[in-house]
C-alpha cells in the first residue's frame, strides 16, 4: 500500500457513505469473488455484501488496512494487515519491541446479527506472535483480541475495524486485572499499568494522513 | 465444548404409557365442539418450561395435573427468601433450585409422568434434545433467554406460549407463537428499540473464554415486581390458551396475543404478525431421519435431504466445529480437516518445537460451507471426527434440513 500519499476525502463524508464509493479493480475483484459464492438465507446474504463491500471501501480510501482475502460463503470471514502499531515480547526478558502491522483474522458470525458477542471472540491476531498487550489473549487460543465486555447486536463490520484499531495502539485499553472485562492476559495489564507512559502507542486516527512509520519514541523500550 | 443432556430425570426412568389415567379421564368435560380424544391428547404432552418462577411454577402444577407424558423444566437460579411472597412455594423450598423443586413437585402429583430438571440456562440444552418436545411454555423476563427460545423454536416448528405480567398495571399478556412457517412471527418480531437497546445492555460476557455470559443486576437479577395472584392468573391463562390450542377449541388462538388488565377486567386479543424486518433467521427446519446412525453416513448422503444441487450449502454437525487448520506457539501451522468437539482440545504436536497444537478459530467454522468440507464429502462422519453426532443440519438459501438419528423423533406430519 502507497502510505506516503495524503488522504483526501470530502468535508462532509460520513461512514455511512462507505457504500456510494466505487471500488477500484483490486477491490472490486475480491468483492466480486467474495460474493459470487455468498450463502445463508437472502437477508444475512444482503447483509454479508454489504458489510464486505464497506469493509473493501474503508480499505481502499483510508489504506489503513489491506484486505487479503474475503470469505461470504457462511460467516463473514476477512483475512487483513492493519498498518498499526503491536507491542510484543519476544523475549520475557528482553526490552518490549514494537511491531509495525498487525496480520489479523476476523471472524463475524451470523448470530451477531442477532445477539451481543463476547468482545474477544471476533478478531484474531495472527501474526507478530507474542503480543504484549493487556486485551490480547495467549497464542493456544489464536490471539483474540478483546474489544471490551460485548459487542453489541447487530454492529457493523467497520466499527469493529475501527474498535481493533484503538485496542491495537491502545487508544482505548483496559488493564483493571480486578474487573474481569477485557483482561486477557494479566501479566501484560500489570506490565502497561506500571508503563502508562507509553500509551497510547500511536495519536494518529484511523482515517487520518498516512505516515511511513508509527511513533518511533514510544515503540523504543 | 460439546453440549451433552443437561436434563436430569427424576426418581426412576419409567415405561410412560400414553393411556389416558381413568381418573383423570373421569374428571374431563366434554368439551363444546371438543375431540372425543381430549384425554389422550393431554397424556401425550411433552412440554419444555423454560423459567419456573411465579409463573413458571404454576404451569408446571397445572400440566402434572394434566398427566402429561413429558415434563422438563430449565432454570439457572434458587427460590431467594422473597421468593414465597409470589411464588406458591413454602418457606423450605428457599434456596433449593427452582429447575429442580419444580420437576419433583411435578413428579410428585403425576407418576406417570416422565419429569426432568436442569439448573442451567436454555442455551446448553442441545437441539436433538430441544426437538423432542412439541409445546415450550416460556416464563422468564430475560430478553436474551426469550431470543434464545424464538429463534430455536421456530426453527424447529415447536410452538411457544409465553405468560408476562406488568405489575403496576396488573396487566398480564399470554403471546402464543404458532411457529408453523416461515412467514409467522417470533417474539423477536416484537421487540422494540428500547428492548434491543437493553438487550445489548444486560449481556456481558466473562474474560474466561468461555463464552459464559453475565448479565448486569437490574436484569439478571429481577425480582418479580407483582402480586402472585396476577402471576398465577397469567399462568392459568397460557394454560388455557394451550389447551384450547390443543383440543382444537374455538377460534384459533396461535400468533395472538391475549392481554387482561385486571383494573378494569377486560381481555384484548390481537393477532401477531411478522416484522419483516426481524433479524431472526425465520426458517423453519424440515425434519429427517438419516437412513443410517449419521456417524456412518457421509456429507454427499445427508446433502441429498437438502436437495442442494450447487455449491452454496452449508453443513452444521452438532455442536462441533470443523477446524481447518491447528497452530503451535512457535507459530507453525498444521492442517487438520476435521470435526472437534471441543475447541481448545490437542490436536497432537507441533512437528518443529512439539508443544501442543490447537485448532485455531480464524480457520474453524460452526456452519461449514460445503466447498470447505470438499474432498471429505465421501468420507463417514465418524473419519471425519464427528463419531457421536446426534444431529445436523443441512442449510440452503431459504430451505434447512434436520437430520436426527433413529432414536429421535420422527419428522412431523
Amino acid at each position: 500500500m502507497n502510505v506516503n500519499e495524503p488522504l483526501t476525502l470530502p468535508a462532509d463524508f460520513d461512514l455511512a457513505q462507505l457504500g456510494k464509493i466505487s471500488l477500484d479493480s483490486r477491490h472490486d475483484g475480491i468483492f466480486q469473488l467474495a460474493r459470487g459464492r455468498c450463502g445463508g438465507s437472502p437477508a444475512w446474504r444482503s447483509r454479508k455484501s454489504a458489510e464486505g463491500y464497506d469493509a473493501l471501501a474503508l480499505a481502499q480510501i483510508s489504506n489503513r488496512f489491506e484486505i487479503l482475502f474475503m470469505d461470504l460463503r457462511e460467516d463473514i470471514r476477512l483475512h487483513l494487515v492493519m498498518r498499526v502499531p503491536v507491542p510484543c515480547l519476544p523475549d520475557p526478558t528482553g526490552p518490549l519491541r514494537i511491531e509495525p502491522a498487525a496480520e489479523l483474522g476476523l471472524v463475524y458470525r451470523h448470530a451477531g446479527v442477532v445477539e451481543p458477542q463476547p468482545g474477544y471472540s471476533v478478531v484474531f491476531l495472527l501474526n507478530p506472535l507474542h503480543a504484549w498487550h493487556p486485551n490480547i489473549g495467549p497464542s493456544e487460543s489464536g490471539q483474540r483480541i478483546c474489544l471490551g465486555p460485548t459487542l453489541f447486536a447487530g454492529i457493523r463490520l467497520r466499527e469493529i475495524l475501527f474498535l481493533v484499531y484503538r485496542a491495537l495502539t491502545l487508544q482505548t485499553v483496559q488493564f483493571d486485572v480486578f474487573d474481569s472485562a477485557g483482561v486477557m492476559n494479566g501479566a501484560a495489564a500489570d506490565w502497561w499499568q506500571r508503563n502508562t507512559d507509553r500509551i497510547p502507542l500511536t495519536t494518529e486516527s484511523f482515517l487520518g494522513r498516512r505516515e511511513a512509520k508509527s511513533s518511533p519514541a514510544k515503540g523504543k523500550a | 465444548m460439546s453440549k451433552q443432556d443437561p436434563f436430569i430425570e427424576f426418581s426412576a426412568p419409567c415405561q410412560a404409557s400414553v393411556a389416558v389415567p381413568a381418573e383423570f379421564a373421569a374428571r374431563l368435560p366434554r368439551f363444546m365442539g371438543g375431540p372425543e380424544d381430549a384425554g389422550q391428547r393431554f397424556a401425550s404432552i411433552r412440554a419444555l418450561l423454560v423459567g419456573s418462577g411465579s409463573i413458571g411454577l404454576e404451569i408446571a402444577h397445572h400440566l402434572a395435573r394434566w398427566q402429561a407424558r413429558e415434563i422438563a423444566v430449565v432454570d439457572p437460579k434458587d427460590f431467594k427468601s422473597e421468593s414465597p411472597l409470589t411464588h406458591s412455594i413454602p418457606l423450605a423450598a428457599v434456596g433449593k433450585s427452582k429447575a429442580f423443586y419444580a420437576a419433583d413437585m411435578c413428579k410428585r402429583l403425576s407418576p406417570r409422568t416422565r419429569v426432568f430438571g436442569f439448573k442451567g440456562v436454555f442455551d446448553a440444552v442441545p437441539l436433538s434434545r430441544l426437538a423432542e418436545f412439541d409445546v415450550v411454555f416460556l416464563a422468564t423476563d430475560n430478553l436474551l433467554v426469550e431470543l434464545q427460545v424464538a429463534q430455536v423454536s421456530l426453527a424447529l416448528g415447536i410452538p411457544v406460549v409465553q405468560g408476562s405480567v406488568h405489575g403496576a398495571s396488573l396487566c398480564g399478556h399470554v403471546r402464543f407463537f404458532g411457529h408453523g412457517a416461515a412467514e409467522e412471527p417470533c417474539a423477536a418480531c416484537g421487540f422494540t428499540r428500547e428492548e434491543w437497546a437493553h438487550l445489548n445492555r444486560s449481556t456481558a460476557f466473562s474474560c474466561d473464554g468461555s463464552g459464559s455470559r453475565r448479565l448486569d443486576s437490574f436484569a439478571g437479577d429481577q425480582r418479580t415486581l407483582s402480586l402472585g395472584a396476577n402471576c398465577s392468573l397469567i399462568a392459568q391463562l397460557v394454560l388455557l390458551q394451550f389447551a384450547r390450542d390443543r383440543l382444537a377449541l374455538g377460534a384459533p388462538v396461535r400468533n395472538t396475543i391475549l392481554e387482561y388488565c385486571a383494573y378494569t377486567h377486560r381481555t384484548v386479543l390481537t393477532g401477531l404478525i411478522r416484522n419483516p424486518t426481524c433479524p431472526c433467521d425465520h426458517v423453519v427446519l424440515r425434519r429427517a431421519v438419516a437412513p443410517r446412525p449419521l456417524s456412518e453416513c457421509t456429507i454427499d448422503e445427508l446433502t441429498e435431504f437438502g436437495n442442494a444441487t450447487n455449491t452454496d450449502w452449508s453443513v452444521e454437525v452438532d455442536s462441533s466445529l470443523w477446524v481447518e487448520q491447528a497452530r503451535c506457539n512457535c507459530g507453525e501451522w498444521r492442517s487438520v480437516r476435521r470435526f472437534v468437539n471441543d475447541a481448545g482440545k490437542s490436536l497432537g504436536r507441533c512437528r518443529k518445537c512439539r508443544q501442543p497444537l490447537t485448532g485455531h478459530p480464524f480457520h474453524s467454522h460452526r456452519r461449514v460451507p460445503v466447498t470447505a468440507i470438499e474432498p471429505s464429502r465421501n468420507k463417514p462422519l465418524r473419519d471425519l471426527g464427528a463419531k457421536n453426532a446426534r444431529w445436523i443440519i443441512v442449510r440452503h438459501d431459504t430451505d434447512a434440513v434436520l437430520l436426527l438419528n433413529h432414536n429421535q423423533p420422527q419428522p412431523k406430519s
